[in-house]
């Protein structure tokens, strides 16, 4: 808060060079989207069915950030620091979910009973993130703690590079395409009068589901209120006879499995999976936990529903508007300066109430 | 971490030489089905009898052996037959868990999954015989690692250093094949008499004089006279090739090192390790013990030697050792600049490479002739030559500095490192979107960059030799402004800052101002880097500048020493001159699969158990390791306390 309001009125070069930021952000958004309304008006420009699967696009895409989103955001309310190898947790269940729904699909699984098959695939690839998730807290992390603040995140760098390419290691360079979705979930399905693609309803509704079952066990049960008690004050939750270690892992694994289902999610909507899956989704969700507020699951959730629906209608809404050619390449570059213009409007993020900008005085 | 109160039992604690064990075997499953065992396989480091591929299963069994000995002595003294006894133990556990690794990979097809479980793989574990010879190998090669593991532990620490030391010499001589075969080849009487010449005056005239701007004087004419001798001296020219066939064995998959002469190295470094062991530890004490004027001499003449060095060692080099060094300079230089910006200021700046591309792009775009920029302002017109470019670089990796530091000011070191790192995305796509093709070329990037104009001569991008020694002058300056900024003002609010922001506010220290000259400095330097790359390759691509980037130039000042200039040119010449940069192989070309994964390890084994790097800055070093000061000082009072109030009772 201490951006918005400086202490004592001083001229000061970096709060005038913040608010130009502002309101050249502001300026150049508003235009933006005039000039695409313009341009609509006209009857130019895309129609209205292809912004409505631009939006639901936004949102598949939204919610598989959110779950990745999750394990930023609990890891960072119980430790403090950015586990950067996040997207590497991803990554491994992407890769090993590939494995499983290439054998469930050989076996026929995959087609007479797709559910099931999904089911598993999710399973496999659960298992592996979270024996992953758990795997680096051990080794790198928990010798760490209480170190200064960067030695944790630049391990956690070298983590993410050192799983990337193990990962290359065990399995190839290679892409790996998951199999064929089942016919049952090819296609469009209308609700509510849009047509969508089946395998994006699947996605929303899946991400949907964990998100609830999460969101439950964290504040239903005494597990979730140790965790959210060392969120708290480590210190004192360890004097009240919590299990430290036992809840941080258990936080990593929790985040990790939700990075698996994010996994198969991805493999959805994408089919492909390599080595390198995890590096921009990884830090795509990061930028939805800050945004959604780090430290806080529901504001995990929605900050990267937001950053989905940011990265698909943003380019075509803004960058279109200014008569920028192929602004579809420009789909990350939305992505990163929505994570740098958050921390400079709102570092609290939409729903947060850690700051992620120093606590000075 | 928890304080295992272990009782004083006299008993060995098992589960810890399991432990050894089961990593060792886990150890070999890792580097074997990650394809690193085949990879390394055609690289031989003694010719025929030991590749680097077998060096690194071994050392996996000695290491092995190692803990489980160490594990056995923990607590306790543990005898010599009993270390040995439970060195081979783990080395033993280990062993078995490669044979059964063995076992699974003869008997089922594995490779659809685990790709690099090849057929040469197994051949190579089951040491060209069937499985049988391949479990007896891995048991034997685990009990016998296991048990030198052990004797190693056995060993004092300076027998321990001078038989690891001297191991690692055969490894070097092994790998720097390349750099001492065309040293050899080159080397004669004229090149040694021109080397010594300015080192042997470098020395006494800081001995004699003791100012800088004398020194520099007469470095120059003792350089002069050497290149006028060398030049003289060829003819006479005493080669040393015969030394070359002794040394190294041509082979298909490059030259190794002879047995004989594996053996002499080994014998050489361990014998020169030993009787130097005194000397070192007395200079060591000396130079604590000097004053800092003295130190400062002393330290100018180290410059003198280093200079030389850098003027002298490329003519002797042959292009290929040449670019490597060139891009190992490129890559100091970006260290230099990241140091300033991470291990002077403290703020880990993961977009570093923005910087690095903005150089490039600038010097690409206003030199190139196929540049769609052009103005004309009368007194200079595009395409500039590289010196008259060099004031826009500057400005503009200037104005990035404070485009990149002015929002992230206010921000938390772990926000600032991921914002940072957008910034640096952002950069390198819109280098490559068509928005800006007119002026970056896409993913065409931007060619025909042209050479550097030098008075009547030019430095070609191709010339390997001469772009070094443009990087090398520019390295030189960078290292200037490091070690003058050091210390100055500006230096010591960097490092108050880094300590703690809010003390150093308090205390007076502007951090706004500080922040951005870190970020202003730390981008320019990294822009001469960029300008230097554009010229040697001659076209620059957008993929260039990617993440790896600035992850490379991040593991080379960790490595080295974060704070401390020659530990930055250390992890450079470590990490780039031997792994290879990015898109460059280094002196190992059977590294490169693996060097990011090499990297990545490196960043978590520094970070776990030498946070201040291989030299480190003595300042960081101290910062590092506060805590366990702390808790010295505490356990001191605490003793001291006790001692007290026994005497008054």
């Amino acid at each position: 808060m201490q951006l918005l309001k400086p202490r004592s009125f001083r001229f000061s070069w970096v709060d005038t060079f913040l608010w130009a930021i502002r309101i050249g952000a502001l300026v150049f958004i508003l235009v933006g989207v005039l000039g695409t309304l313009s341009k609509a008006v006209d009857g130019e420009g895309l129609t209205a069915q292809a912004w409505r699967e631009l939006i639901v696009t936004g949102l598949a895409q939204g919610s598989m950030y959110g779950l990745i989103a999750l394990g930023y955001s609990m890891v960072y309310g119980v430790l403090g620091f950015i586990n950067f190898a996040h997207g590497e947790v991803f990554m491994a269940g992407a890769v090993t979910g590939f494995f499983a729904a290439n054998a469930l699909a050989d076996a026929g699984v995959w087609e007479s009973q797709p559910i099931v098959g999904l089911g598993l695939t999710i399973l496999v690839s659960m298992a592996t993130s979270t024996l992953v998730a758990v795997l680096i807290e051990r080794l790198a992390y928990r010798p760490l703690r209480g170190a200064p603040r960067l030695i944790p995140l630049i391990t956690s760098i070298g983590m993410s590079f050192f799983l990337q390419y193990t990962f290359r290691g065990l399995f190839g360079e290679s892409f790996k395409s998951y199999p064929v979705l089942p016919t049952v979930m090819q296609g469009r399905i209308s609700i509510f009068g849009l047509e969508i693609l089946k395998t994006q309803m699947v996605v929303i509704a899946t991400a949907a589901v964990a998100m609830a079952g999460l969101y439950t066990y964290v504040t239903r049960t005494r597990m979730g209120r140790a965790m959210r008690a060392i969120a708290e004050d480590r210190e004192i939750a360890a004097l009240m006879g919590v299990n430290v270690n036992r809840v941080i892992a258990l936080t990593f694994a929790v985040g990790g499995a939700m990075a698996g289902v994010a996994g198969v999610l991805w493999a959805l909507l994408f089919r492909q999976v390599y080595f390198l899956t995890g590096f921009l989704p990884g830090i795509k969700a990061f930028t939805a936990a800050v945004l959604g507020g780090i430290g806080n699951m529901a504001g995990a959730y929605v900050g990267g529903l937001a950053l989905g629906l940011f990265e698909s209608v943003g380019p075509l809404l803004v960058l279109d508007g200014w008569g920028i050619p192929s602004v579809s390449q420009l789909k990350d570059v939305v992505a990163f300066s929505a994570l740098v213009l958050i921390l400079i409007f709102r570092p609290t993020g939409l729903l947060g109430e850690r700051l992620a900008v120093e606590e000075r005085g | 971490m928890a304080i295992t109160e272990a009782p004083p039992t006299t008993s060995v604690d098992l589960r810890k030489v399991l432990r050894a064990g089961l990593l060792g075997a886990l150890g070999f499953v890792f580097v074997a089905t990650i394809g690193m065992v085949e990879t390394f396989s055609t690289k031989n480091v003694i010719d025929p009898i030991l590749s680097l591929g077998y060096t690194v299963l071994m050392a996996i069994a000695v290491w092995t052996g190692y803990r489980g000995a160490k594990a056995a002595a923990a607590d306790r003294e543990a005898g010599a037959g009993e270390r040995i006894l439970y060195g081979s133990a783990a080395g033993l556990i280990g062993g078995l868990g490669a044979a059964l690794y063995v076992i699974w990979i003869n008997t089922f097809v594995v490779r659809e999954v685990l790709s690099n479980v090849s057929p040469r793989l197994i051949e190579l574990l089951n040491l060209g015989g069937g499985m049988g010879s391949g479990i007896t190998l891995a048991i034997v090669g685990g009990v016998v690692g296991g048990a030198v593991g052990a004797l190693l532990s056995l060993a004092s620490p300076l027998m321990r250093r001078a038989l690891i030391g001297s191991f690692l010499w055969v490894l070097i001589v092994g790998f720097l094949e390349v750099v001492i075969s065309q040293i050899l080849r080159e080397l004669h009487l004229g090149f040694i008499v021109g080397l010594a010449i300015p080192t042997v005056a470098a020395l006494v005239l800081t001995r004699v004089l003791r100012q800088g701007p004398a020194l520099i004087l007469g470095l120059l004419a003792s350089v002069a006279v050497g290149v006028v001798a060398a030049i003289n001296l060829e003819s006479v020219g005493l080669s040393m090739t015969f030394l070359i066939d002794f040394v190294y064995e041509s082979r298909v998959g490059g030259r190794a090192l002879t047995t004989p002469a594996a053996v002499a190295v080994f014998v050489l470094a361990f014998v020169l390790v030993v009787v130097t062991e005194g000397p070192r530890t007395r200079a060591r004490a000396r130079v604590a013990a000097m004053d800092p004027e003295e130190r400062q001499r002393w330290l100018f003449g180290a410059v003198a030697v280093f200079l030389g060095l850098g003027v002298f060692l490329p003519m002797l080099l042959g292009s290929v050792v040449n670019e490597l060094l060139a891009t190992t300079g490129i890559f100091l230089l970006m260290g230099l600049g990241l140091n300033i910006v991470i291990g002077y200021a403290g703020l880990l700046d993961l977009g570093y490479v923005a910087f690095f591309a903005v150089g490039a792009y600038a010097t690409a775009i206003l030199t190139s002739p196929l540049s769609k920029v052009s103005f004309d302002w009368g007194f200079i017109a595009t395409p500039l030559n590289f010196w008259e470019a060099m004031p826009f670089v500057i400005v503009a990796a200037a104005i990035a500095g404070i485009l990149v530091g002015t929002p992230v000011i206010r921000m938390r070191g772990d926000y600032l490192a991921i914002v940072t790192l957008g910034f640096g995305e952002i950069a390198r796509i819109l280098f490559l979107s068509d928005w800006l093709t007119g002026t970056t070329g896409g993913a065409q990037g931007v060619s025909r960059i042209p050479s550097i104009p030098l008075g009547f001569t030019e430095i070609k991008g191709t010339d390997q030799q001469m772009i070094f020694y443009a990087v090398f002058f520019f390295v030189l300056i960078a290292a200037y402004i490091s070690w003058r900024l050091q210390d100055s003002r500006t230096g010591r609010s960097w490092m108050a800052m880094r300590e703690d922001e809010q003390v150093a506010e308090t205390m007076g220290v502007n951090i706004v101002r500080a922040k951005l000259q870190a970020f202003v400095i730390g981008a320019i330097i990294a822009s001469f880097s960029g300008a230097l790359f554009a010229v040697k390759f001659g076209t620059i691509f957008p993929a260039s500048f990617s993440l790896i980037v600035s992850i490379t130039v991040l593991v080379v000042i960790i490595v080295g020493g974060m704070g401390n200039i020659p530990g930055v040119a250390v992890g450079a010449l470590v990490m780039i001159g031997v792994l290879g940069g990015r898109n460059s192989p280094g002196l190992l070309r059977e590294f490169e699969g693996f060097k990011l994964l090499i990297y990545g390890g490196l960043l978590i084994l520094m970070m776990l158990k030498r946070p201040e790097g291989l030299l480190p800055s003595r300042r960081r070093a101290r910062e590092l390791h506060q805590d366990e000061a702390l808790q010295d000082a505490w356990l001191r009072a605490e003793a001291s306390g006790e001692d007290d109030a026994r005497s008054e009772s």
